[in-house]
């Protein structure tokens, strides 16, 4: 676009070049116009108005009406070969009439407004009555109505007469005492919101504004339910979820309490009773073994001493385990990690669980190098590997065979153990961590459990960044597979 | 008749307009229903021989939603301030509220009221709480929108710390 197309005046008054950073090159024209910045000077810095438009992005650009120079001119910027030529235009007188326009039209309009509302005063209401607005005037320290009494009053007050006399707002709206009360300069004063209830229940939210114009001061109230509707719709939802949520919250620190109380109590109690289990079953061992005590039992009560001393024997795991169990589930605890020889780890079970073997005749075969090692808590480890191979062999056929492997590779230590018994359909194995389902299958030979071992041995594994994976078929056995980190 | 504007303040739903409807018109519901801006109620009461109307601004929950506006605290003669027995944090609305008032139109008689005291199983409010308004030396009421208990006495406690005020 040239600009004898877009402009009606020939002649800027002001033409200054400028690069494309906006550094002035070259300035031309009147120079009684004002101030004018010198050469080398930055437009930005003389007039903020140009900050942020070089280089020129687009099209071409046109300020209309900007009070530039102590005039109001019409400033346009056009990229010509590498430089910004921009042009001052003088619009003072066109601006001046405008606005004279401008002034004429709206004195027009309010003398016609005046008009017609002296002449038809509630005529000149019954637009504000139509959009439900209730129209007061001041006439002296009082009020008096406007127009027609839109259905929101009517319904809030049947009682009140207003088209009768002469009122003190207040009276009937005690919220706008303040508001009226309010003083300043503003011709137009929004007031805040406030409810009034029906006799029947309903609630409007009220809102009123004041206008002063000239001598007359007018008071429009208007009812905003529906402007408000979404709004309150908002904000009571977002109370009602933030109440729920309190709620839930206080729900939670209730039952994190009392489950800690229970995990603390068992942890308490099992530990309490760890101590006594364990000497009376090596005291109850060591009679056994004593030939003087074991002399004069006949056989069917040696029989019964021994149910009793393999009863104790199981009543000591329970207690270990829950011991453990209530340790991990308050994750109270403090692992003791330290390098750990996996061989001489396994053959400690094995000897652990060297009566279970023999009497179920299985063939143990323990395939893992004399170097392996692990960074581990060895009491909680040796629990849990102990409850793996304790499986294997609750789950083992007499006679049958079960496999304990390791190897390293460049990030793991897998540690494999594997049985051929009963083995585990598919919906055991999605279950087999899970605490809620009870999940204690017998052994092959009826072997119990207190169906909670693997659950914690999953944690165990868990606190030591270890990963365990379960490949089973039913009959065919089951393998795990522990990944501990390999040590650097 | 001699009018005495109240403010009821708080932080949303501790029971403020239950308060109010409770004591002007003898009702209670359970549903929770948010004010929006301000709900005006009057009671007109008899003190010491003389009527007055009590003006009851019943103010918008103090929230992140909403907030209370200062002007709509000016011209009033006492105020409650409410917290909600069952919820912890109401407590600490009420103490930013009373800065705001004290800001505000200074000193003026009021009361703390513990609201929902019919669920004491529930209440959040304990010893040490309470000490802590003790040691403020804030007149406290423990009362119940629902059952009724001390709505009555608490308006009329406030009333008539306004007067004395005079």
């Amino acid at each position: 676009m040239k600009d004898g197309e877009t402009m009606k005046w020939e002649h800027p008054r002001l033409v200054i070049y400028t690069n494309d950073k906006g550094v002035i090159l070259e300035i031309e024209g009147d120079e009684n116009i004002g101030d004018i910045p010198q050469k080398g000077g930055l437009m930005e810095d003389f007039w903020p108005l140009f900050y942020g438009i070089f280089p020129l992005k687009g099209a071409d650009l046109d300020i209309p009406n900007a009070h530039v120079l102590d005039g109001i001119f019409h400033v346009t910027l056009r990229k010509e070969d590498r430089r910004y030529k921009i042009s001052f235009y003088d619009v003072r007188e066109k601006v001046a009439k405008l606005e004279q326009d401008i002034q004429q039209k709206h004195q027009q309009s309010i003398a016609r407004f005046l008009q017609e509302k002296n002449s038809y005063p509630d005529l000149s209401c019954e637009i504000l009555f139509r959009l439900g607005f209730l129209t007061f005037i001041k006439e002296g320290q009082q009020w008096r109505l406007l127009g027609k009494i839109p259905f929101w009053f009517l319904e809030l007050f049947p009682h009140i007469n207003l088209s009768s006399a002469y009122f003190d707002l207040p009276d009937i709206f005690p919220f706008l005492e303040l508001f009226l009360a309010e003083e300043g300069e503003e011709r137009l004063k929004v007031s805040g919101f406030w409810v009034e209830e029906s006799p029947v229940g309903t609630e409007y939210i009220l809102q009123a504004n004041r206008v002063v114009y000239g001598d007359d001061d007018y008071v429009f109230i208007e009812t905003i339910n529906e402007r408000f509707e979404d709004n309150y719709n908002i904000i009571q939802f977002a109370r009602e979820q933030q109440l729920h949520f309190e709620k839930l919250r206080k729900t939670e620190k209730e039952l994190r309490k009392t489950l800690d109380f229970k995990q603390k109590f068992i942890s308490i109690v099992t530990h309490d009773i760890k101590s006594p289990v364990v000497g009376i079953y090596s005291m109850f061992n060591h009679l056994l073994g004593e030939p003087e005590f074991v002399k004069g039992i006949s056989d069917e009560h040696q029989y019964f001493l021994q149910v009793i001393s393999q009863e104790l024997q199981n009543i000591q795991g329970y207690v270990d385990t829950l011991y453990q169990w209530s340790l991990v589930q308050s994750n109270d605890i403090e692992l003791k990690k330290k390098r750990l020889n996996l061989k001489q780890l396994f053959e400690i079970i094995l000897m652990l669980y060297k009566n279970q073997i023999e009497e179920k005749k299985l063939q143990v075969s323990l395939e893992i190098p004399e170097d392996i090692h692990i960074m581990a808590d060895g009491i909680f480890v040796k629990n849990a590997f102990s409850n793996l191979f304790s499986n294997a062999i609750k789950f083992s056929h007499p006679g049958g065979k079960i496999e304990i492997k390791a190897r390293v590779t460049d990030d793991y230590v897998e540690i494999v153990v594997r049985d051929y018994g009963m083995g585990m359909s598919p919906e055991r194995i999605k279950e087999i961590y899970n605490f809620d389902k009870k999940m204690s299958v017998p052994g092959t030979q009826g072997e119990k459990g207190i169906g909670i071992g693997m659950n914690i041995v999953k944690m165990i594994f868990d606190f030591h960044r270890a990963r365990i994976d379960i490949k089973s078929n039913l009959g065919e056995g089951t393998e795990f597979k522990v990944l501990f980190p390999a040590i650097n | 008749m001699v009018k005495k504007k109240i403010c009821v303040l708080g932080a949303y739903s501790v029971g403020k307009t239950s308060l109010i409807q409770r004591y002007v018109k003898s009702i209670f519901s359970d549903k929770y229903h948010t004010t929006i801006g301000v709900k005006i109620d009057q009671k007109d009461i008899r003190l010491h021989s003389r009527d007055y109307r009590l003006i009851l601004w019943d103010i918008n929950g103090e929230d992140e939603y909403q907030h209370v506006k200062k002007n709509y605290l000016i011209g009033a003669s006492g105020y409650f301030l409410v917290i909600d027995g069952t919820r912890r944090e109401t407590y600490d609305v009420v103490l930013e509220l009373k800065k705001l008032v004290d800001e505000t139109i200074g000193d003026k008689p009021f009361l703390l009221l513990i609201n929902k005291s019919d669920i004491m199983d529930e209440w959040e409010i304990d010893s040490i709480l309470l000490m802590d308004m003790r040691k403020r030396n804030w007149d406290i009421m423990f009362t119940s929108a629902k059952s009724g208990m001390n709505v009555e006495e608490a308006f009329r406690k406030l009333a008539a710390k306004i007067v004395e005020n005079e």
